[in-house]
């Protein structure tokens, strides 16, 4: 066996098969013109003055509104009690996050700050802070780095530390979500904090043990997540970031 | 299929007066074959490929790099691609011996014995790990450089070279083991 052996399989595509695919990217490129955009943008507009006016004026939608605290890009938190998780699964789902990835989830892996940029197609801001005693994770025999994936039709990064001391971890994810919708999750507390300026919330201890701190940024929803460190230490972790 | 389509497909590097018709002709079986050797079935190669086609024009204004980075971007979309598939049948792979039944279904006669060898290569690239089985479809199928594959995996090239060596080894050693019983 050599290499000639492996490449000679290669073969082309049926026409039949390029021919429809090629059908298939072009005719929306056909039909989009100038007058659709702007007709597209218009109901936009309408739609989005419509939804301001009602939540301006009626009470019952302003009351809704309310209750919802946080909402970001990617996440819309909502005051509630949490799906009681088992503690096997809980115990699971811990170990998951704090050491070993969801190995249903595939990623690829990114050495640096600029990799994982390029990758995830929007740029990935690295911490300046990490709290003392927290060391880069060891994710499938490699240190450190950012594993990107998949994550609602748009790109996750997400960087994970251990402390080996109290057996705590670190993880922050920056999400540019895609086509998808925002997910909704119950959280038995939500609270408005600012972060980095922006609004943000903070979200103490669910049933799965981990608390988050959570904002919007030029389109990215950063989370920064752990199981023990309190809520100033997220925010310092959060105001380092790209600094 | 016209060169004014194509040029719209393209239209980020119009200004750099490449000829289209040949980069979507040159591309397209590149990304075929990329996932025939990644997934060892035409159908899903098929499949895969018009997918991540259709990603790349759904998603043309995030391209923003010259011409020459046109196909590393187009493989990581390709790449994502193939990684979405693995995730949703992930319980649901076709066993080992399934993949020679189909591929052996699609013999003609002219093409007997390069079809059975594609098969065998199949059965031999469902036993790699996917890192390894992801840089032979990478290098063999679409034809890329080490120094590409090392853009797109995040590896560095020496690592590359050296994981495919490995590869060729293992794949090598198997192929004539299956070939002696």
């Amino acid at each position: 066996m050599n290499d000639d052996l492996l490449t000679k399989f290669r073969k082309a595509p049926r026409p039949e098969f390029a021919a429809s695919l090629y059908q298939r990217i072009n005719k929306p490129m056909k039909t989009k013109s100038k007058y659709m955009t702007l007709r597209f943008a218009s109901l936009t507009l309408s739609l989005f003055a419509v939804l301001t006016a009602t939540l301006l004026f009626s009470p019952t939608v302003r009351a809704l509104a309310d209750t919802i605290i946080g909402q970001f890009s990617a996440y819309i938190f909502v005051q509630g009690t949490p799906v009681p998780v088992q503690q096997d699964v809980a115990e699971k789902k811990k170990s998951e996050v704090q050491s070993e990835p969801n190995k249903d989830v595939a990623y690829s892996f990114a050495p640096d700050a600029a990799a994982a940029s390029q990758l995830a197609g929007f740029t990935v801001l690295t911490p300046g802070y990490v709290p003392e005693g927290f060391i880069p994770s060891s994710i499938d025999n490699v240190t450190g780095g950012w594993r990107i994936t998949s994550k609602w039709g748009g790109e996750a990064a997400l960087v994970n530390f251990d402390n080996p001391v109290d057996n705590s971890y670190l993880i922050i994810e920056e999400l540019k979500i895609g086509q998808d919708h925002p997910i909704t999750v119950e959280r038995p507390e939500i609270v408005a904090v600012t972060v980095r300026g922006l609004p943000g919330a903070w979200l103490p201890d669910g049933n799965d043990g981990k608390s988050v701190l959570v904002w919007d940024e030029n389109g990215i929803t950063y989370s920064v997540i752990s199981n023990k460190l309190p809520l100033e230490e997220l925010q310092k972790i959060a105001e380092s970031l790209g600094r | 299929m016209t060169t004014q389509s194509i040029k719209t497909f393209f239209s980020r590097a119009i200004a750099t007066g490449v000829d289209f018709e040949e980069l979507y002709q040159t591309e397209l079986p590149r990304v075929y074959n990329f996932f025939r050797y990644r997934v060892g079935d035409n159908q899903f190669a098929e499949d895969l490929t018009a997918e991540t086609f259709e990603k790349a024009w759904r998603n043309r204004e995030h391209y923003r790099n010259d011409i020459a980075a046109f196909s590393t971007w187009l493989f990581t979309i390709a790449r994502r691609v193939a990684q979405d598939y693995y995730r949703k049948h992930r319980h649901n792979e076709i066993p080992l011996d399934e993949i020679s039944k189909i591929s052996a279904n699609e013999l003609t006669e002219d093409t007997f014995q390069q079809n059975a060898d594609f098969a065998q290569l199949s059965v031999l690239l469902v036993r790699l790990a996917d890192r390894e089985r992801e840089l032979v479809a990478l290098k063999y199928g679409a034809g890329l450089t080490n120094r590409a594959i090392a853009h797109l995996s995040g590896l560095t090239e020496s690592n590359v070279g050296v994981i495919l060596y490995r590869t060729i080894q293992t794949l090598r050693s198997e192929w004539e083991n299956d070939y002696e019983r």
